[in-house]
C-alpha cells in the first residue's frame, strides 16, 4: 500500500534559504524517488532540519546552524538579519504539504528572530499548524500533535528522516542499546506497558493498605517504598546516560564529518590510516572473541576430565578387577539358552556342559549392570582424549595471547596516529589539531558513560532481585494473618498476570526482531556489491550478526561502506514494521561508498522500500552522472542547490 | 562403611536451593566460561571441581537442576568414577540414588568454590584454564 508523500516543501527565511522556495516532490507510482544536489555546506543538512523543525520543532542535523564557538544562529537568514536594525524582528515560516496522491494535509510552523543587538539575537517559534483536507475544504486540526504522530511519531522519526553518513559508528560500542531501543520504539507495546504499570501500582496501593496489620509488615512496606524509589530513580538515571550517549556519538560523527573537509593531503592520508587500524582493530577484536568463545567451550568440555582425572583412572582399574563379562544382551543370553544353541549358531541341544556355560555367563551378565560393561570403554575413552582437549586449550590460548600482542601493538599505532594529528597547524583550512583533541575527549566521554551506564544496570538488576524478595516476604507474612488470606489471593493474582504481561512482551519483542531481522537481510543482501549471501542474526540480547558463508561473524570486519549499509538496512526495516506509512529523507546516501560498490547500491536503491517515497540528498560526488543514469528512470524530481553570498538557489532540473 | 542398594537414579539432577543463583551468575558474568553451557554441563565441572578441590558439603534443601535424562554418557561416567572413587567399592554403581547424592554434594562444595573465584581479582575463564593445563601437566 503506497504510503502517505511529500507533495511540496515550501521555504520561507529559513536559515540559508532567503525568500521563498517551493521544492514538489511529488512521484508517481513507478517513480517513488527525489534526488535533491548540492555540495557540502548548500543547504542538504538544513532541508532535512526543514522538515523536523516543522513537525516537531527541533533541528537535528547540524550544517551551518552554529559558528565557529558553537553559538546557535538565527532561525532567518543571514542576509535579511543584517538588513534589521536592533529591537527588529522578521518572520519564516516551513509549510509541507502531505498526501498520498493529491494534498491531504498541510503542516506549517512559523518562525521569527528578534534582532538584539548586531551580535546578539533571540528565537522564537510558533506551535505547529496542520490544515487537514475535508471535502473541498481545509479545516485547522484541533490537536495538531496527534494528529502528527498517527503520521510520524517522534520516537520512531530517525528511522524516516536521516543522515546516512552518520551511521558510519552506527555499530559501535554500546549498539545494542540503538538495536533495542529502535526495535521497543517500533513494537507498539506502549499498551501493554501502561497496563503492567497500572498493574505495578494496585499492587503497591494494596500492599499500602496492608501494611498497617503488622509492625513487621509496615517495615516492610517501608522497605518496598525505598527500593522502588531506588528503582525509579536508576532507571531515570540509565535512559538519561542512554541518552548522553546518544548526544556524545552525534557529536562524535559531526566531529569526523568535519575532519573530512581538511584539504591538507598529509591530514587526510593519517585519517586514512586510523580508519585502516580501526577496522583492523575491530577485526582482531572479533577474531580474539571468537578464541575466548573456543577456549571456554573447551573449558566446558575439558574441565571434568581433568578435575575428576584421579577418579576416572580408579574406577577404570576397579572395573577392569571387575572381571565384566563380554558386552552380551541378557535377553539375547535367554533366547540362545531356551533354542538351545550357541552364540556361535552351534545346536548345544546334546551338549549341556556348553549350556551350562552359557547360563553360567547369563548369571555373570545378570551380576553386573549393562551400562556397567559399556562403562569400561566409556571411562578409557574419556582418558584418552583428555590430552587431545588440554592440548587444543594450550593451542587457544597461544593463539589469543597473540592476538592480545596484535591488539595492542595496534592501538599503539592509533595512539600515534593521534598524536601527529594534535601537532598539524594549518592555516586556512580545517583546525586538525582542535578536531583531534574534541574527537579523543568525545571518545573518553562516550566509553565513561557506557561503562557508567552498564554498572547503573547491573545495579538496577541486582536491585529489583531484592525487591522480588522483599515482596515474598511481605506475601508470607501476610499470610500468617488469618484476615488478610484474600489480600494475598488478590497480590498472587496480580503477580501472575504481571508474570504473564511480562512474558507476552518478552513474545512481542522477539517476534518484532524476528521481522526486522527479516527485512535487515532482504535489504543488506540487496545493496551490499558483493558476491556472497550474508545471513543477518539479531540474538535477546539485541547483538547483531553478520555471518558469511562459512557462518563466520564479520561485523567486527565489516568496512565504512558495508557499516552504513547495515545501519541502512536496519533503519529500513524499523520504518517498514513501524507500520506508519511516511516518507523517508535520506542525507548522503553513498558517502562512504566508492567505485563499484556505490554503482550497485545506486542501481538496487529504487527497489528496496518500493511503495514509499524516498527522497535522497546527496553530494555532487555521489551523484555522478554514472549513479544518475542507474537512477534515472526512477526518479520523479530533481532539484540542484547552490549556496552563493549567503544564500541557497533551489533550481529544478 | 556404607551399604548399597540397587536403586535407581532419580528423575532430577539437584542442587543447594541457594545456589540456584550462582548457576544463573555464572552464565551471566562477562568472565565467565559457562555463558553458553548448559545446566547439566555445569553441574558436572561444579562436580568435578568440588571433587578436586575435596569439598563435599550436605545439601540443605534440594531443587531440582535439570532433568537427569539430559546426561550424555561420558558425563554420567565422570560422576559415577567421582562416586566411585568416593565409595571405594564398586557395589555402589548399583546404587543410583547413593551415586548422585555424593555428586550432588560435591556439586555444593564445587558450585561455592566457583562463585568465591567469579568474586575474585582476574578473569574466570583465564584463571580456569590456566588451572587446567597445569593440573594435567602436573600428572
Amino acid at each position: 500500500m503506497k504510503g502517505l508523500q511529500i507533495l511540496k516543501v515550501e521555504i520561507h527565511n529559513y536559515r540559508q534559504y532567503q525568500d521563498t522556495h517551493t521544492i514538489e516532490l511529488d512521484c508517481s507510482d513507478d517513480a517513488m524517488n527525489n534526488v535533491i544536489e548540492g555540495e557540502n555546506g548548500a543547504g542538504k543538512s538544513n532541508l532535512l532540519n526543514a522538515v523536523t523543525f516543522c513537525f516537531f520543532g527541533i533541528e537535528d542535523h547540524k550544517e551551518n546552524n552554529v559558528d565557529d564557538d558553537d553559538a546557535e544562529l538565527p532561525y532567518i537568514n543571514k542576509n535579511i538579519m543584517e538588513r534589521l536594525d536592533s529591537n527588529e524582528s522578521a518572520e519564516g515560516y516551513i509549510e509541507i504539504e502531505l498526501g498520498t496522491d493529491s494534498p491531504e494535509y498541510i503542516f506549517r510552523r512559523e518562525f521569527a528572530s528578534f534582532k538584539i543587538t548586531n551580535n546578539e539575537f533571540e528565537n522564537v517559534f510558533e506551535e505547529l499548524t496542520i490544515l487537514k483536507q475535508s471535502g473541498t475544504d481545509w479545516e485547522e486540526v484541533e490537536t495538531p500533535e496527534r494528529t502528527r504522530n498517527e503520521i510520524l511519531p517522534p520516537n520512531v522519526r530517525d528511522y524516516f528522516i536521516f543522515d546516512a553518513e552518520s551511521l558510519r559508528d552506527f555499530f559501535g560500542p554500546n549498539y545494542q542499546q540503538r538495536i533495542r531501543k529502535g526495535i521497543l520504539d517500533v513494537s507498539h507495546i506502549e499498551l501493554l506497558d501502561s497496563g503492567l504499570n497500572h498493574l505495578e501500582n494496585t499492587r503497591s496501593t494494596i500492599e499500602s493498605n496492608a501494611s498497617d496489620a503488622s509492625d513487621r509488615l509496615s517495615e516492610l512496606q517501608d522497605e518496598i517504598d525505598a527500593k522502588e524509589a531506588d528503582i525509579d530513580d536508576l532507571e531515570d538515571e540509565i535512559e538519561s546516560l542512554g541518552e548522553d550517549i546518544e548526544d556524545t556519538r552525534k557529536e562524535l560523527s559531526q566531529t569526523k564529518s568535519k575532519m573530512q573537509d581538511a584539504s591538507d593531503e598529509r591530514v587526510q592520508d593519517l585519517y586514512d590510516t586510523r580508519e585502516r587500524l580501526e577496522g583492523l582493530l575491530s577485526e582482531r577484536r572479533q577474531e580474539r572473541d571468537n578464541r575466548i568463545d573456543e577456549i571456554n567451550e573447551l573449558i566446558v568440555e575439558a574441565g571434568p576430565i581433568v578435575y575428576a582425572k584421579q577418579a576416572l583412572e580408579k574406577s577404570q582399574d576397579i572395573l577392569k578387577e571387575l572381571d565384566l563379562p563380554p558386552d552380551i544382551r541378557k535377553d539375547f543370553l535367554e533366547e540362545l539358552i531356551d533354542d538351545k544353541k550357541c552364540i556361535c549358531g552351534e545346536d548345544l541341544e546334546d551338549k549341556p556342559q556348553k549350556l551350562e556355560e552359557l547360563q553360567a555367563l547369563k548369571v555373570d551378565v545378570e551380576r553386573v549392570n549393562e551400562s556397567t560393561i559399556e562403562g569400561e570403554y566409556e571411562v578409557e575413552s574419556i582418558i584418552e582424549k583428555q590430552s587431545d582437549l588440554v592440548s587444543e586449550l594450550r593451542s587457544k590460548r597461544s593463539k589469543k595471547s597473540e592476538l592480545d600482542g596484535k591488539i595492542e601493538k595496534i592501538n599503539q599505532n592509533l595512539n600515534e596516529t593521534s598524536e601527529k594529528l594534535k601537532k598539524f597547524d594549518i592555516p586556512d583550512d580545517v583546525d586538525v589539531a582542535a578536531l583531534e583533541e574534541q574527537r579523543n575527549e568525545l571518545i573518553e566521554q562516550r566509553d565513561t558513560l557506557i561503562k557508567k551506564q552498564g554498572k547503573k544496570e547491573v545495579q538496577l538488576e541486582s536491585e529489583e532481585k531484592e525487591l522480588k524478595k522483599l515482596r515474598q516476604e511481605f506475601n508470607d507474612e501476610l499470610a500468617k494473618q488469618q484476615e488478610y488470606r484474600k489480600v494475598v489471593s488478590r497480590l498472587d493474582f496480580i503477580d501472575d498476570v504481571i508474570d504473564k504481561l511480562e512474558s507476552i512482551r518478552t513474545t512481542v519483542l522477539s517476534q518484532i526482531r524476528e521481522q526486522v531481522v527479516g527485512q535487515m537481510n532482504t535489504y543488506y543482501n540487496q545493496l551490499i556489491w558483493k558476491d556472497a549471501e550474508y545471513t543477518i542474526e539479531l540474538n535477546e540480547d539485541y547483538q547483531i550478526a553478520v555471518l558469511n558463508e562459512q557462518d563466520q561473524n564479520q561485523l567486527g570486519s565489516l568496512s565504512a561502506g558495508e557499516t552504513q549499509v547495515l545501519a541502512l538496512s536496519f533503519l529500513s526495516a524499523l520504518s517498514q514494521i513501524s507500520g506508519f506509512r511516511a516518507p523517508i529523507l535520506i542525507d548522503t546516501p553513498l558517502a562512504r561508498i566508492s567505485g563499484q560498490p556505490k554503482k550497485h547500491i545506486a542501481s538496487h536503491l529504487p527497489e528496496y522500500l518500493s511503495d514509499t517515497q524516498v527522497t535522497f540528498l546527496m553530494t555532487d560526488e555521489e551523484y555522478s552522472s554514472e549513479v544518475e543514469g542507474l537512477l534515472k528512470n526512477q526518479v520523479s524530481n530533481e532539484y540542484e542547490l547552490d549556496f552563493y553570498d549567503g544564500s541557497t538557489e533551489v533550481t529544478a532540473r | 562403611m556404607t551399604e548399597f542398594e540397587t536403586s535407581n537414579p532419580p528423575r532430577d539432577i539437584s542442587i543447594e536451593e541457594d545456589t540456584r543463583h550462582v548457576y544463573e551468575e555464572l552464565k551471566e558474568a562477562n568472565d565467565s566460561p559457562f555463558k553458553d553451557a548448559e545446566l547439566n554441563e555445569m553441574f558436572v565441572f561444579a562436580a568435578a571441581y568440588g571433587y578436586n578441590q575435596g569439598i563435599r558439603i550436605g545439601l540443605d534443601s534440594r531443587r531440582a537442576l535439570a532433568n537427569r535424562d539430559s546426561l550424555g554418557d561420558e558425563q554420567i561416567w565422570i560422576l559415577k568414577s567421582i562416586a566411585l572413587n568416593e565409595a571405594e567399592d564398586d557395589d555402589i554403581l548399583r546404587d543410583g540414588r547413593q551415586i548422585y547424592t555424593i555428586v550432588e554434594e560435591y556439586a555444593k562444595g564445587g558450585i561455592e568454590q566457583l562463585q568465591k573465584q567469579l568474586d575474585g581479582p582476574g578473569d574466570l575463564y583465564v584463571d580456569l584454564s590456566t588451572e587446567i593445563i597445569e593440573l594435567h601437566q602436573s600428572d
